[in-house]
């Protein structure tokens, strides 16, 4: 009877000692290295004039090559049919801690899924996005066109969350492009 | 092929169970080694005659003496007989190993006396005789009654009910008897094969006699069967017996497991308890009860909160919240009844998560499976605090975290199995 006694209340000790182990995601070469991967594979789009970009997604993340854009250009990536998810171009390279992107003033571009896309998911163009100060979105206009203020480079971004909004749980790998004109 | 197969094995089984049998006959007659079945070899007339001379007579007494058998050629022990004239009762004897002798006045010589010879187990044979100067031999044949070794089991349910009070009843003869329980067995095995069986051999006057058979346990319904000797198919019967309305004796102690389930439950809450009772072993307090109880509520909260604008999204959290304290019960219907004794009580909760003492008032009831095991119904109320962790949304990296104290009022209908001891 005793015996029986420990064995339940056992089990009652270790039921109450139960939490669900998450597991833990490494992927030092993405933006959030906690997270899993979007991949950027390689694409082409042109501008309002017919000229053609071609943009080599991750294949340059290791080259010493930068991608050559318009000023207003289009950003392209495997789709993965998430809810929230977002593009971001910023002025310098981002720097993330603790999962959470820390120069966040240096964003001055971003779209969102709660914006309208190319069509498909996983495209956008430059104009569907919106103008970023401060970390705050200027919904009111359209995006200011990049390469203003002398500035050619730019660093871009993609990151989604899990389906509650509350941890990123996929990201791409910062890339660089230079804007010319 | 299989049929062919089937056979051999059976054939093989069939010769194990046979041969240990044959052996077992042949050996317990005692006479190792010799192929004479002693059981069968009836006495000759000059061994019996022998047997009746060897009586040594009173006065002038004449010589009676004979061999009784039945019609199965077996030797009857201990039957009684009984010699008559016109004036009564003139010489008794009972019969060893089916012989008997005895010496009676020799007035009664060439004379037609009356012969009785009875034995439980046989029918009578009532007869006359002449008796003879020199020595009168009777030689005859008892017809044995119909005789049936009555079996049975008797179930609680589908627990064997050992310590069962039997009363066969047959004409004026009443055996008592109690169903066996397990036992050590010769080998120290502790054997359960009898467990709550009964038997006892009865034998008719006829075959439409009739028997009852009384069976009493306390907590349990007294229970009558009646039947004829001629209606038994001589196979064990299973009897079950109906539990009574209340238990043997006042359980003092139980420890019950309960569970609540999200649709018995206000809040969808699932709820596990574990508790101990026990009962105050005093006459006037028999119906108060303390104890501990250890319960846990799990609760599943939904957060929302906005993300990008247009896109809302919402976060499932459980939440544990355990107690453990002392707990006291009053039962309004007693408890030694089977069936809805009811009880309300409060346990005094100490909440793990953070010290904080709840007081969780019950109310329920308990249905007895069997002599020691039951179901409980109970509806407990409980009113306790939760941080619920709400999220701000943030467009450049994980949710900020900010917690809420709210105030819940729990009400669960739980289900328990219940043991008492």
């Amino acid at each position: 009877m005793q015996q029986k006694l420990i064995i339940i209340l056992s089990v009652l000790f270790l039921l109450m000692n139960c939490s669900s182990d998450e597991v833990t995601i490494n992927n030092e070469d993405l933006i959030f290295t906690n997270s899993l991967r979007i991949k950027i594979p390689p694409y082409n789009y042109s501008d309002s004039l017919g000229s053609g970009y071609e943009i080599l997604g991750d294949t340059g993340y290791y080259s010493s090559y930068v991608d050559t854009v318009d000023n207003m250009p289009v950003f392209k990536w495997d789709s993965l049919g998430l809810n929230l998810i977002t593009v971001v171009v910023a002025s310098s390279e981002l720097i993330v801690r603790n999962n959470e992107i820390l120069n966040v003033e240096d964003i001055i571009w971003q779209w969102h899924s709660g914006m309208e896309f190319c069509g498909t998911e996983g495209c956008v163009s430059f104009l569907q996005g919106r103008s970023v100060e401060n970390g705050i979105i200027d919904y009111s206009a359209d995006p200011e066109p990049l390469g203003r203020n002398s500035v050619r480079d730019y660093h871009w971004a993609i990151w989604a969350w899990n389906i509650s909004g509350t941890k990123v749980l996929y990201s791409s790998r910062q890339l660089e492009f230079h804007v010319i004109n | 092929m299989w049929k062919c197969i089937n056979l051999i094995i059976a054939f093989i089984f069939s010769g194990i169970y046979c041969f240990p049998q044959h052996n077992e006959v042949w050996f317990d007659t005692g006479f190792n080694g010799n192929d004479t079945i002693v059981a069968l070899e009836l006495p000759d007339n000059n061994e019996i005659i022998d047997y009746i001379s060897s009586l040594r007579l009173e006065n002038d007494n004449i010589a009676i003496g004979g061999y009784i058998s039945s019609i199965f050629h077996e030797s009857i022990d201990s039957a009684q007989i009984e010699i008559f004239s016109n004036s009564g009762l003139i010489g008794k004897t009972i019969t060893e190993s089916g012989l008997f002798r005895l010496g009676i006045n020799r007035d009664f010589n060439s004379k037609v006396l009356s012969l009785k010879i009875s034995h439980p187990e046989y029918y009578i044979l009532d007869t006359i005789i002449i008796t003879d100067p020199k020595l009168t031999l009777i030689k005859t044949k008892l017809m044995p009654r119909y005789k049936i070794l009555l079996r049975g089991r008797v179930f609680a349910g589908n627990l064997p009910l050992e310590g069962v009070e039997v009363r066969v009843n047959h004409i004026n003869d009443t055996y008592k008897l109690k169903t066996r329980g397990c036992y050590y067995d010769g080998e120290n095995y502790w054997n359960c094969l009898y467990n709550g069986m009964f038997k006892v051999v009865l034998t008719a006057y006829e075959p439409s006699d009739s028997i009852s058979i009384d069976l009493n346990k306390n907590g349990m319904k007294p229970y009558t069967m009646g039947m004829r000797f001629d209606e038994y198919s001589g196979e064990i019967m299973n009897i079950k017996m109906k539990y009574d309305k209340y238990l043997p004796e006042v359980p003092l102690n139980n420890i019950n497991l309960k569970l609540a389930f999200p649709f018995s439950s206000f809040d969808d809450d699932w709820f596990v308890s574990l508790s101990y009772y026990r009962l105050i072993n005093a006459n006037k307090l028999k119906r108060v009860a303390f104890g501990i109880d250890g319960n846990m509520f799990i609760t599943t909260l939904s957060v929302n909160h906005e993300t990008f604008p247009g896109v809302q999204a919402s976060k499932d959290s459980s939440y544990i919240t355990g107690f453990v304290g002392p707990s006291v019960l009053i039962w309004l219907i007693s408890p030694d009844r089977r069936n809805f004794s009811s009880y309300i009580g409060s346990t005094f909760g100490l909440k793990l998560n953070n010290p904080e003492f709840v007081f969780q008032p019950v109310i329920g009831t308990r249905l007895f499976l069997d002599i020691n095991k039951a179901l409980s119904l109970e509806c407990r109320y409980s009113a306790f605090d939760i941080d619920v962790v709400n999220y701000t949304f943030n467009s450049y990296g994980d949710a900020d975290r900010y917690t809420v104290r709210q105030h819940f009022n729990k009400i669960n209908i739980n289900l328990g199995i219940q043991i008492v001891f």
